[in-house]
């Protein structure tokens, strides 16, 4: 082979081979790229509905990369709720000294006895709730294993979970299924009660994703729960009237709960600057509960670092077998907890994400390439078909919120 | 329901089979655009499932992990 023709042809393989390795390396950069990077997220997050229900809840995680093949997480949330209702006095409340010192929309109990004080006092956290989570995720070849521990506590309540996942990828890295379990031990001991009860959970997920077209990814997910012990919220009293006489009773919840939910979920391109998700979710369980939920997000480039976020989410449920909302007589399972009853809510989701990067040097915060800015604001309606028994009404209305700062490095 | 079941498994195993017609790494970079990851931000989901979980009875098949309070 002559001398130029020999460099033209080493010339074609130094491309072939540079190609390869630059695929290569593209594909194993994407595979480690699944394993959470070095990142700081702070968030404030607020509640506020018309059943006089405040919650403020911000919280900080922190994730680092140890290793190529390791990274560690640990989380620090914190709930306050402002329980207005406990203070109220609504015209059909017939609450008892016992009622009083908590709420019985959201079950918050007053952080020392009566609350977060006096009758018509102004608003103070009438519970507060602390989350502390670590977790560990782990490549192994075309597996993650990801494992988290996490303890909630409050002054009527704690709970502690520990969570397992293993995801498997392959097809080119384009299907992954992924298998979970989730199991908590919770300790429930009501402040207005002399006693303490288990509520154990077991959560097995799994998970299917497949990447169907380079403007398309689909994702399947199921899971099935068992939920076991006091299942009812102690707060929430069935009223009935005896005799002429009302009285309080405790709710009565079957200590077994079997929950079941399947979803699919779409993610479609629609053009450079825009893509869509939509998603559908069918929910059973063994207290006669159905639901089916259904989900669209779309989101476009405003500009260059500039992403809006427009979604609504509908979701239908029939109530649980025992749910009654009036009860003439004590029967073996009770309850007035609304969110058993059958109804239907809706939700309007409003999203903004400001990128920092080049060119955005008109906003100083948002020169930095690794910071994220994170702003949510939701409106959240729900119907329920009968009124709830402490303020009357059938209808929900809320809004909640989210500001956050996301820092990758 | 046991014909939605069905389709469910049905729509797993025929996704499942397509799987085998490749998308190549080359053709995935759109894919890691922020807005065409599914749940790009974890935290967030995990707030927001906590919230739906005080208002309504159902729960499930959203990705989303956490552990128990007291919220009801």
């Amino acid at each position: 082979m002559p001398p130029a023709q020999k460099a033209a042809v080493a010339g074609v393989d130094k491309k072939i081979i540079l190609s390869i390795l630059f695929f290569f390396n593209l594909y194993t950069i994407g595979f480690a790229q699944l394993l959470p990077g070095n990142e700081t997220q702070v968030n404030f997050s607020g509640y506020f509905d018309n059943f006089n229900v405040s919650v403020l809840y911000p919280s900080i995680s922190i994730t680092k990369k140890v290793s190529e093949s390791t990274s560690i997480t640990g989380r620090y949330l914190v709930d306050m709720i402002t329980a207005a209702s406990i203070k109220s006095n609504s015209p059909t409340n017939k609450t008892s000294t016992a009622l009083s010192k908590v709420d019985a929309v959201t079950a918050a109990s007053g952080r020392t006895s009566g609350g977060g004080g006096s009758e018509y006092s102004p608003p103070t956290f009438d519970e507060v709730r602390h989350e502390f989570n670590f977790g560990l995720a782990h490549i192994l070849g075309k597996v993650i294993i990801t494992a988290d521990a996490l303890y909630s506590t409050e002054s009527d309540y704690t709970s502690s979970t520990l969570i397992g996942n293993y995801t498997q990828y392959f097809a080119e890295n384009n299907t992954s299924i992924q298998l979970g379990i989730v199991r908590s031990w919770d300790k429930v001991f009501p402040k207005t009660k002399n006693w303490k009860k288990d509520k154990n959970v077991t959560t097995f997920n799994a998970n299917f994703s497949q990447i169907v077209s380079k403007n398309l990814i689909l994702q399947l997910l199921s899971s099935y729960t068992d939920n076991n012990g006091l299942l009812s919220d102690n707060y929430q009293l069935v009223p009935i009237t005896i005799d002429g006489k009302d009285s309080l009773f405790d709710p009565i919840h079957p200590n077994l709960r079997i929950r079941r939910a399947a979803a699919l979920s779409l993610k479609y391109r629609l053009t450079n600057e825009s893509s869509i998700q939509v998603g559908y979710r069918y929910y059973w369980d063994s207290w006669d509960i159905n639901a089916n939920t259904y989900s669209a997000n779309y989101e476009r480039y405003l500009s260059k670092h500039v992403i809006m976020g427009v979604g609504w989410r509908s979701n239908f449920q029939t109530q649980a077998f025992f749910f009654k909302p009036i009860y003439l007589i004590p029967e073996q399972y009770m309850t007035t907890d609304i969110k058993l009853d059958a109804g239907y809510s809706n939700e309007l989701q409003l999203n903004l994400i400001l990128m920092g990067g080049e060119g955005e040097d008109f906003l100083p915060f948002l020169e930095d390439e690794r910071v994220q800015y994170i702003f949510n604001l939701n409106f959240y309606s729900r119907h329920t078909n009968s009124p709830y028994w402490f303020n009357n009404s059938k209808n929900l209305f809320a809004t909640d919120f989210n500001i956050g700062i996301r820092y990758r490095y | 329901m046991i014909t939605r079941i069905r389709i469910f498994l049905l729509l797993a195993a025929s996704l499942l089979l397509y799987g085998c017609a490749t998308v190549k790494p080359w053709e995935k970079e759109s894919l890691s655009d922020p807005i065409m990851i599914i749940d790009e931000n974890p935290i967030n989901v995990g707030i927001k499932e906590h919230f739906l979980d005080y208002r309504e009875g159902v729960e499930g098949a959203t990705g989303a992990e956490s552990g128990g309070c007291g919220c009801g």
